[in-house]
């Protein structure tokens, strides 16, 4: 039986299109909890959250510190703010110093997922044009979550899922229809 | 290095050295940030064992000291989430500067980011009968946030956040070179009162018109969040106002205040 509940999506420069095929992809009674950290401008707070909700069948939102994680929600890390993953099942929010230029830094909140969720989180990482995420992949290896990666010859920019499958060694490398088909079939 | 690897026990076993060492408590701190900063303070020193941390944060007061250092970490930007800034540069500071001696209260300071970022608009209200009051929760802060200096990583950070605030600001505007490093330009003629106390041992303390507190409840639990935010709120007048993190409360003391702005977390305290 699989155990996955939660699924962590790290991506950036070249992800959004991806992105808004998985929401669109999510069935209304989908019962995982999705969750994006996306590099994204710090000072641009509107429009957003607000283009991707419109893909999705599901509630989409930037959470607030120390809020409830729920199934069935598509959560999106705020811009300029790091999102940790607490062992109890709540985010937090943190303006600590930029990892790899950035803030959400997908690294902190797989690294937290991994270590709060072990088993039952999957972590992928899509296109993007920094090393971001290599880290935290790894992290989801070692706690005996899922590690998938984008497969780097279909991704925008190739950077970060290569980086990502250097570093976690995962095998896990599929298409973005793959990518769509596995998180379809976890429930 | 790599990071250090780390279970719940070893946080709490670092932790409590750290208490004993130091006296300082962070048990009510949040677990992720606590593993986090102590996996940073691990990598910086060349430390992978947990063993050998706990060693040296015994054998050393001043190894000890420079961990704790590591958790107050610092409201990352000047003039951080621009439409704050900019609403209250046209709302709420005409109204505060048109009052006879009006004070703000930033608690918990620890480079100075949010108080000069706030002094750079009060000083274009000409007023000199604004009190600041600073709080710290070390001397040795005092010093650094007296000097002002920011350094070219800082000013970088920030340039975008320049650029969105009114009139969009050039950062040579804002700032000027002082040796490797930069300076706040502001004409603030108020007075700061530099006060070395811990705020939130002190529940007594009241009748601020404004108290700008962003982005440290986010590292506290649950409870102490609530602790902080009742003794914080008691501290603002009838009618002032409090200043937090945008994510950090969905919803404030409701009932006792007012959100303000929507687009910020601006909170008016009722007359009721």
């Amino acid at each position: 039986m699989n155990e996955i509940k939660y699924i962590v999506i790290g991506g950036s420069a070249g992800s959004f299109k991806i992105i808004t095929e998985i929401l669109k992809s999510l069935p209304k009674q989908f019962p995982l909890t999705l969750i994006l950290v996306l590099h994204r401008l710090k000072h641009i707070k509107e429009g957003f959250t607000e283009a991707l909700r419109i893909k999705s069948q599901l509630p989409v939102s930037e959470p607030f510190d120390k809020e409830k994680i729920l199934a069935g929600h598509v959560y999106i890390a705020p811009a300029n703010y790091h999102l940790y993953i607490e062992p109890d099942k709540t985010f937090s929010l943190s303006a600590e110093e930029t990892v790899n230029h950035s803030r959400p830094s997908i690294d902190i909140t797989l690294s937290s997922a991994a270590f709060s969720l072990r088993n039952k989180m999957s972590g992928i990482i899509l296109s993007g044009a920094n090393n971001d995420g290599a880290e935290g992949l790894k992290d989801v290896v070692r706690y005996g979550g899922t590690a998938l990666v984008q497969d780097p010859e279909e991704a925008a920019v190739a950077t970060m899922p290569e980086s990502a499958i250097k570093l976690s060694e995962t095998e896990n490398i599929l298409s973005s229809q793959d990518i769509i088909s596995y998180i379809l079939n976890i429930p | 290095m790599p990071e250090p690897y780390l279970t719940i026990s070893d946080v709490t076993r670092i932790y409590n050295e750290l208490k004993d060492v130091t006296s300082y408590d962070f048990t009510k701190y949040r677990f992720s940030f606590k593993m986090r900063r102590a996996q940073i303070f691990m990598q910086k020193n060349n430390i992978n064992n947990v063993n050998d941390l706990i060693f040296k944060l015994n054998q050393s007061k001043t190894f000890a000291l420079n961990f704790s250092d590591n958790l107050f970490v610092p409201q990352t930007e000047l003039f951080r989430d621009t439409d704050t800034w900019n609403y209250l540069n046209q709302k709420l500071l005409p109204k505060l500067t048109s009052k006879s001696n009006p004070v703000i209260h930033i608690p918990y300071c620890v480079f100075g980011k949010e108080l000069y970022s706030l002094i750079y608009f009060l000083g274009m209200f000409k007023s000199e009968h604004i009190n600041i009051i600073v709080s710290v929760t070390d001397k040795k802060n005092i010093e650094i946030i007296k000097n002002g200096i920011f350094s070219v990583k800082d000013i970088k950070a920030c340039e975008k956040n320049t650029e969105q605030l009114d009139g969009n600001l050039n950062i040579k505007r804002v700032f000027y070179p002082h040796n490797k490093n930069y300076k706040l330009r502001h004409s603030f003629k108020g007075r700061i009162i530099f006060e070395e106390f811990d705020f939130f041992k002190h529940p007594g303390i009241s009748e601020f018109d404004m108290v700008l507190f962003r982005n440290r409840l986010i590292y506290y639990n649950e409870d102490m969040q609530k602790d902080i935010l009742k003794i914080t709120g008691n501290s603002v007048k009838k009618g002032g106002y409090l200043i937090l993190g945008e994510r950090e409360i969905k919803d404030v003391f409701s009932g006792r205040f007012k959100r303000i702005y929507s687009k910020s977390a601006i909170f008016k305290k009722r007359f009721i």
